[in-house]
């Protein structure tokens, strides 16, 4: 079901938390709500859901305006940061919960939520307590709770923040694998755009109220429509007094390019960020592979150029570099 | 280590003569002629009067500030305003105020000659000097007891867990009855004894606007209080004693509870 939101505003005391946010929310997708934290994307997150009402502006869910629909009867299922198991109940009820509501016969009810359990790797914790889970469990049991009424959208607030760094990129995997099966349209919100980019189909890209830019997220990532959206969405340095993604600029030992001298090196695994102080005093820096950086063995304090990826150099060595260093970025 | 010991020892012994001691003394009157006179003692028609309108009025008082103990502090929590601000400092006026003064707070305003009690006297009511007057008085010295229990524990559960049930499709009463209700359980249960406990022990309040007649409008403590100024010293004890053990009861209560509170959360 697609979801339409029109000139959507809201204000807290005074200040304006979404100006006239018009977004068009494509059915059977990923949505990222992309945006720093104050950018009012859990607002607007929770006006679709219902849990807080605009000022002004129509929420359309498939052609019908349910603006003013209580939330019980918007049929969603919406995931809280910090998943808000009901730690009164076992795992088992928790999932239960929307279809005892709904007065489903408790032998549909068994068959449903057992089925969702095993689906979500959770059949062995049916009768734990939530507080006996893991991060990533606790995680799974918030989605098959909400996944058990069957809803016609899926609200995920900041879902992986709370997790560890290492099970997270596992749950995004999950996540995203969940959604492609199910085809239901889901809507996430995040201040993390290596997230957006890994699980999402399409994202908004919000900031101060207002949404930036729309579209899928390499789109967006290359093809950036405004300074912020360039600089939220990845690492940029000024090269020639214009903001670049410092995987586009190359270095060389040869004349070739600007003149300047490499001041620093930070070396991260695969990626490799190499500092320059040029001869117009301004500072960049160059990102490349690790391979490529010790194919040149650059050190500080070495006189370097540097110029941009252009269709000719990319024929040479730094083809590798470009392709792959962008790569990293979109794993983040 | 050393040092540790003695601060104990000096704990112990503080508490022992504060408490211990004198408790075990009390118990040592009260049985001093054997378990026989310790109940004919309280079970004078007196005493016993005194006992059952004080059991009635605790039973009557408790069930009543628990429910508005937990309408207040939902009101106070979840739906924040300047009223409930308010409320929420009022609250607090029994525990700052002798109960001397809220009973004669409460016999200004409702003596048959007084603000309310006019009104209410010309309807039949006689709310000072009966027991409609001894549960009014209770159930203002015991108002903060329950909703300074909840009104913490609603605050950390948050709002999140009400929300989901709400996106389940949970009406306000079933959100309220499914979530709310169960998280915040052990806390009203723990008010509700405490407000209880208070109820049974109360005097100073119960003492002005019951009237203290015998065998119609006098409570427990105000019936062994009676007890010592009529030099019946052996009723008196008898009485303190059968308090002193409601307490204990009472104490073993609260701890099981605090027990319950932490199996559910699991930690």
């Amino acid at each position: 079901m697609d979801i339409d939101l029109q000139h959507i505003s809201k204000s807290y005391g005074g200040r304006e938390v979404l100006r006239r946010v018009t977004l068009d929310i494509p059915s059977g997708k990923i949505t990222a709500l992309l945006g720093p934290s104050g950018s009012g994307k859990s607002t607007l997150l929770r006006i679709i859901a219902g849990l807080e009402m605009p000022d002004s502006g129509e929420v359309v869910f498939g052609g019908r305006h349910i603006t003013t629909t209580p939330v019980r009867e918007r049929n969603i299922g919406f995931c809280f940061q910090d998943y808000a198991p009901f730690r009164h109940m076992s795992v088992f009820d928790n999932v239960a919960y929307g279809l005892r509501i709904r007065k489903q016969p408790e032998n549909t009810v068994v068959t449903d939520v057992t089925q969702l359990l095993s689906r979500m790797g959770l059949a062995d914790h049916a009768n734990h307590r939530p507080h006996e889970l893991s991060g990533g469990q606790r995680q799974r049991m918030s989605l098959a709770r909400a996944l058990a009424i069957k809803p016609s959208v899926l609200l995920l607030d900041e879902p992986f923040a709370a997790l560890d760094a290492q099970v997270r990129s596992d749950v995004r995997q999950f996540v995203r694998n969940l959604q492609h099966e199910l085809g239901i349209t889901t809507i996430l919100v995040t201040h993390d755009q290596s997230e957006a980019m890994e699980v999402a189909d399409y994202m908004a890209v919000l900031n101060d109220g207002v949404v930036q830019q729309v579209g899928p997220p390499s789109y967006v990532y290359d093809h950036p429509g405004n300074s912020f959206v360039k600089t939220f969405l990845g690492p940029t340095t000024e090269f020639q007094s214009a903001l670049i993604r410092p995987h586009q600029l190359t270095l060389s030992h040869s004349g070739r390019g600007d003149q300047g001298t490499i001041t620093d090196i930070v070396q991260l695994g695969f990626e490799v960020r190499v500092f320059v102080a040029m001869e117009d005093d301004s500072t960049l820096w160059v990102q490349m592979t690790h391979d490529l950086f010790h194919r040149h063995s650059y050190s500080i304090g070495d006189k370097v150029g540097v110029s941009r990826i252009t269709a000719n150099n990319l024929r040479n060595d730094t083809v590798e570099s470009a392709t792959s260093a962008s790569e990293a970025h979109n794993v983040g | 280590m050393k040092s540790r010991h003695t601060l104990r020892l000096l704990v112990l012994a503080y508490i022992a003569l504060l408490i211990g001691a004198p408790l075990f003394l009390v118990f040592q009157r009260a049985f001093a002629d054997g378990w026989s006179a310790f109940v004919a003692a309280i079970t004078t028609p007196e005493t016993l009067s005194s006992i059952r309108l004080t059991v009635v009025v605790a039973f009557l008082v408790t069930p009543l500030n628990l429910v508005f103990g937990i309408a207040v502090s939902h009101a106070i929590v979840r739906h924040p305003s300047r009223f409930t601000k308010l409320m929420n400092s009022i609250i607090d006026v029994p525990l700052a105020i002798s109960p001397i003064v809220i009973g004669l707070m409460l016999e200004l305003a409702y003596a048959p000659n007084g603000w309310f009690g006019s009104q209410l006297a010309a309807v039949g009511w006689q709310v000072m000097f009966s027991w409609p007057g001894i549960a009014l008085a209770s159930a203002v010295v015991s108002l903060p007891l329950v909703v300074r229990e909840i009104v913490p524990i609603l605050t950390e559960l948050g709002t999140s867990q009400e929300a989901t049930a709400e996106t389940l499709g949970a009406s306000p009463w079933q959100v309220f009855r499914t979530i709310t209700l169960p998280n915040i359980g052990s806390a009203a249960l723990y008010g509700g004894t405490l407000t209880f406990a208070r109820v049974i022990g109360e005097y100073g309040a119960v003492l002005i606007v019951s009237g203290n007649v015998a065998l119609h409008t006098q409570t427990l403590t105000l019936n062994i209080a009676e007890n010592f100024e009529n030099y019946m010293p052996q009723q008196g004890f008898a009485g303190a004693a059968l308090l002193a053990i409601f307490s204990i009861v009472v104490m073993i209560a609260l701890a099981g509870i605090r027990r319950r509170e932490r199996n559910f959360h699991g930690h």
